[in-house]
């Protein structure tokens, strides 16, 4: 199928209008509302095109294309139009610098945007660089205004965290509205009011932050106009370079492009080109990287404790005195507490600097809910292979979610749940308290504190009643757990879990009508004494169904699952290879430390409660910026952020990712792979010379089938059933709510806005309550 | 005119759940809730989105769009000042700011104590007698700021006796 755009034969696809088809064959048609990721809206009109043999001026946007079509967009007559009908839009834009006959000039001489209270004209915009109006005008030739210029005289909105908004500057395209509604799911804006009076608000005038508003910044990407801008990366005008990097604060790695000037990073914008992962961006990702990267703060040098203080020296001496430290202590006397932020590639080198040339087996994550699920599967053999992907997530017929809080730790994740029940998908909740996405559910479970063994296990039991399961009647585990389910009366159930009969069997019928569903677990689950009896009893249900894939544990640590397949967790070396040699995992470490049988410790954020290492003695930090561990350190080494560095990250669902350097590290700070490499070479090990993060990745491609490609093994049946737990209710443990970090440090420490909006979702606690809960917290230990 | 029922969430969801948890009927759900409450009271527009699992705003956004809505409690009288074009021709604005002087409020909103709610409305079809004021359902044509002033004292005065 052809249509034809001004004498120029294009192919068209089914269901495309005639702006898709002419952008895919790279034809220009200027337009304002229209935008690549939503829905046709044919407000601006200023796509309109003439077409054979159909009446007027349709909208090239709307206009579905039909095969022989013929388009008429670069001509006299059109343009003329589109002209003036720019000319209508712009009457309510300040737009005296577009019409300006000293524009070239100004332009030339002003590098950037002018920072003023008010913006009336292109020279004080911040979205100068980067304006579709610009673009417009620019193609249409727009060099005159007949009618003057009408400012609207809003006020100001400046009073929320992240963003600034003026809506003088607005010309109700409505992008952002849609993408906050459709694509996010979140409708914290909408038009209100009407004809001259619209505007783009939110219920009764509130602010955002006490509103809907996630922040998520994807109404700022899409603004066409400065009406929408961020508060941290406004003013610095046009980026001396960008790289395609990814954000590194939570397990989802968003793509983004990391924009650097004046040798930092400056600001970080959600990757639009990448198809995958494009609308994911969150809160983190999109407004704090730059604030949490370039804090003053941030460690310089190498530091060695001399008669009691820290005191400043090169790296040759670091190195030499962490070797001859070390030698001093028996392998097994060594431990290593790995960061879940490091790249794929140290993670690679430390297990090779602990296992291979010190000796030591005692390797461990510092994470707890990520180190708790990995090892589980692990050791059932299923860490390895291919996990269930966000592409499953959207594309399920039901997700069921278990005590999480996504909003705040996976913020990107209900964006991909919003879609997949745009597709048709069923969204069923089960938590023991509120979860922020019942809202946008089909279901709702509220089941009491303690009761989800039970809640999962009567589940169990209605799905056995209800499907063949002949096969599974083979395995050894079949009987026991046949038998642990006879016990269980679903009435019981239904009194421990305040879950309705009816509302058992609506979600035992929903998950029973499609093998393509999803179960997500949180951190939450961690407060059971035994929270790996619940991975099992999710297991079960799978198993039940027939599913061999289905299962997301929300894992929040940016890189936990990189660095657990290259080699950092324990009992096991890169690629999930079993370790024939048994060492420490993470609590037997810190148990070990207390007995005397561990004395010296290499630590890569210091996140760790200075409780679980006291009596250590010898401890090497490697962090970014100080913390409460500093002052039982030995030796501390500053580690360059994932902005300063190349290498490989790998997302909850096991995609890798590439890391890009975009800034120089501060001082003398060193990439962490560099580091690990200099205490190797004092220690006198092998296989320390590389050039590059890239030689290492090239090294684990090539001698581990995990890393090779489809180098990973197909997904195992899942066979196994666990045995239930007796019904009741199981007594939790109170933990407080994740917060997102990155190397050990929480963002919004250094982040105020962030604060802010955690504050307000009572997420942590106010900073005029703090004092209370740290000497609460003293008084515990 | 004037007081109607007091907000009742029970009533609501009653209401909402007759009507179907369905957004198309967001419109009739709104007509209903007016029609009870004689405004948009703002509990029942969270009743609302999250019986319909939609966010207020989206609501807010729907309702402002529509004149007829109010998110006010309206006062026990309801003045409405024409400023269609015969009535802004007779200089309809210069009552409207005597309105305005003397309540202390803009129009589509109620004074403190609840007595007086201000409007504003388009033509009442009755352009001969311009400029045109409607004080609870009476029409005052040929209005002038000394009728005006006077029609004010009456109700203010009114309400004096009955508050103490
Ligand atoms: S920041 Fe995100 S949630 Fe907030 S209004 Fe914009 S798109 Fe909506
Ligand atoms: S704020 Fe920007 S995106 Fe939103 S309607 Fe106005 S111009 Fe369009
Ligand atoms: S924190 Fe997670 S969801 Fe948010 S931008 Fe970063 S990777 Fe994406
Ligand atoms: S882009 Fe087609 S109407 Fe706006
Ligand atoms: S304009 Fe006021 S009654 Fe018609």
């Amino acid at each position: 199928m052809k249509i034809t755009i001004d004498g120029v034969e294009i192919p068209i696809k089914e269901g495309q209008t005639i702006l898709e088809a002419a952008r895919d064959s790279d034809i220009y048609i200027p337009t304002l509302c229209a935008h690549k990721e939503l829905p046709a809206f044919g407000a601006c009109r200023l796509c309109v095109v003439k077409v054979d043999k159909m009446r007027g001026f349709p909208p090239a946007c709307s206009t579905p294309a039909t095969d022989g079509m013929i388009v008429h967009s670069d001509e006299k007559e059109v343009r003329k139009l589109r002209r003036n009908i720019l000319r209508l839009i712009l009457i309510e834009h300040p737009h005296s610098c577009i019409v300006c006959s000293e524009r070239a000039d100004c332009e030339s001489i002003r590098g950037g945007p002018v920072k003023a209270g008010r913006i009336t004209g292109c020279s004080m915009c911040p979205n100068r660089e980067t304006c579709e109006i610009r673009e417009v005008s620019h193609y249409l030739g727009i060099s005159d205004m007949e009618i003057p210029m009408e400012y609207k005289g809003l006020p100001l909105e400046r009073y929320d965290p992240f963003f600034d908004r003026d809506y003088n500057l607005c010309i109700l395209c409505g992008r952002c509205v849609r993408m906050c509604q459709q694509i996010r799911g979140v409708g914290a804006i909408a038009f209100t009011k009407r004809s001259h009076n619209t505007k783009v608000g939110t219920i009764f005038g509130r602010t955002h932050l006490e509103g809907a508003c996630r922040f998520c910044g994807a109404c700022i990407d899409a603004c066409p106009t400065g009406a929408l801008s961020p508060k941290g990366s406004k003013w610095h005008g046009k980026a001396d370079s960008s790289v395609e990097s990814i954000c590194t604060f939570c397990s989802m790695n968003c793509a983004m492009v990391l924009e650097e000037k004046w040798g930092r990073v400056m600001a970080a914008i959600p990757d639009r080109n990448k198809e995958y992962s494009r609308a994911y961006a969150c809160v983190y990702g999109r407004f704090c990287i730059p604030a949490f990267l370039n804090d003053p703060n941030r460690l310089h040098y190498p530091l060695i404790r001399k008669g009691g203080r820290l005191s400043p020296v090169s790296w040759e001496e670091a190195f030499r005195y962490i070797g001859d430290s070390l030698k001093r202590f028996a392998p097994e006397e060594i431990g290593f507490l790995v960061s879940p932020y490091l790249t794929n590639e140290s993670a690679y080198l430390l297990n090779k600097l602990s296992r291979d040339v010190i000796g030591s087996h005692n390797i461990d994550m510092i994470s707890k809910f990520g180190r708790m699920v990995i090892q589980y599967l692990a050791e059932k053999g299923r860490a390895s292979s291919s996990w269930t992907t966000l592409e499953d997530v959207e594309k399920a017929d039901w997700i069921m979610l278990i005590n999480n809080d996504m909003v705040f730790t996976h913020p990107g994740m209900p964006v991909a749940i919003h879609k997949a029940r745009e597709n048709g998908a069923r969204i069923m909740i089960v938590d023991d308290s509120k979860n922020e996405l019942e809202v946008e559910s089909d279901m709702q479970v509220r089941i009491e504190p303690g009761s989800l063994r039970t809640f999962l296990a009567a589940l169990t039991k209605l799905l056995m009643n209800n499907i063949k399961v002949t096969e599974l009647e083979e395995l050894d585990s079949f009987i026991d757990f046949r038998r642990s389910l006879d016990g269980l009366k679903l009435i019981d159930a239904v009194r421990s879990t305040g879950v309705l009969e009816k509302q058992f069997s609506a979600i035992e019928g929903t998950m029973r009508t499609s093998k393509k569903g999803v179960i997500m677990v949180g951190s939450r689950i961690m407060e059971d004494p035994v929270p790996t009896q619940i991975l099992g009893e999710i297991n079960n249900v799978l198993t039940i169904l027939g599913m061999d894939r289905g299962f997301i544990p929300l894992l929040e640590e940016g890189n936990i699952r990189g660095i657990a397949d290259s080699g950092c967790i324990n009992g096991f070396r890169p690629g999930y290879v079993r370790d024939r040699t048994s060492g420490k995992d993470y609590l037997r470490m810190i148990t070990g430390i207390r007995r005397g049988d561990v004395q010296a410790l290499f630590i890569s954020e210091g996140s760790i409660p200075p409780e679980h290492i006291r009596g250590a003695k010898f401890i090497v930090l490697s962090e970014i910026y100080p913390t409460d561990l500093d002052s039982m350190a030995d030796v501390i080494l500053p580690s360059a952020v994932f902005s300063e560095e190349s290498g490989h990250y790998t997302s909850f669902d096991g995609r890798v990712w590439n890391l890009r350097k975009a800034a120089e590290p501060p001082g003398s700070a060193l990439p962490e792979w560099k580091i690990i490499s200099g205490i190797g070479k004092n220690l006198g090990g092998d296989g320390f010379e590389y050039g590059s993060s890239e030689d290492i990745w090239k090294e684990m491609e090539e001698n581990i089938d995990f890393f090779k490609k489809d180098g990973r093994p197909p997904v195992p049946e899942r066979k196994e059933l666990l045995s239930v737990s007796e019904p009741g209710s199981i007594h939790l443990s109170e933990q407080m709510p994740y917060v997102v970090r990155y190397r050990g440090t929480p963002i919004h420490e250094l982040v105020e806005d962030l604060r802010t909006y955690l504050e307000e979702n009572d997420r942590i606690p106010r900073e005029e309550d703090e004092s209370a809960v740290e000497e609460a917290q003293r008084e515990v230990v | 005119m004037g007081m109607k029922t007091e907000y009742n969430d029970e009533w609501m969801q009653r209401m909402i759940e007759g009507h179907g948890h369905d957004i198309k009927n967001l419109i009739p759900i709104l007509q209903a809730t007016q029609e009870e409450y004689g405004y948009l009271p703002s509990a029942a527009i969270s009743t609302t989105a999250e019986e319909l699992q939609i966010s207020e705003d989206v609501i807010f956004g729907v309702a402002t769009f529509y004149t007829h809505f109010k998110f006010t409690k309206p006062g026990r009288h309801i003045i409405r000042t024409c400023m269609g074009t015969a009535c802004f021709v007779k200089e309809a604005d210069n009552l409207l700011e005597l309105l305005r002087d003397r309540l202390g409020i803009e129009p589509g909103q109620t004074t403190s104590d609840g007595m007086i709610s201000l409007e504003r409305v388009a033509c009442l079809g009755c352009c001969a007698l311009a400029p045109t004021i409607v004080i609870d359902d009476e029409v005052y044509g040929k209005m002038t700021s000394n009728m005006l002033t006077k029609l004010l004292d009456e109700i203010i005065d009114e309400k004096g006796p009955k508050e103490q």
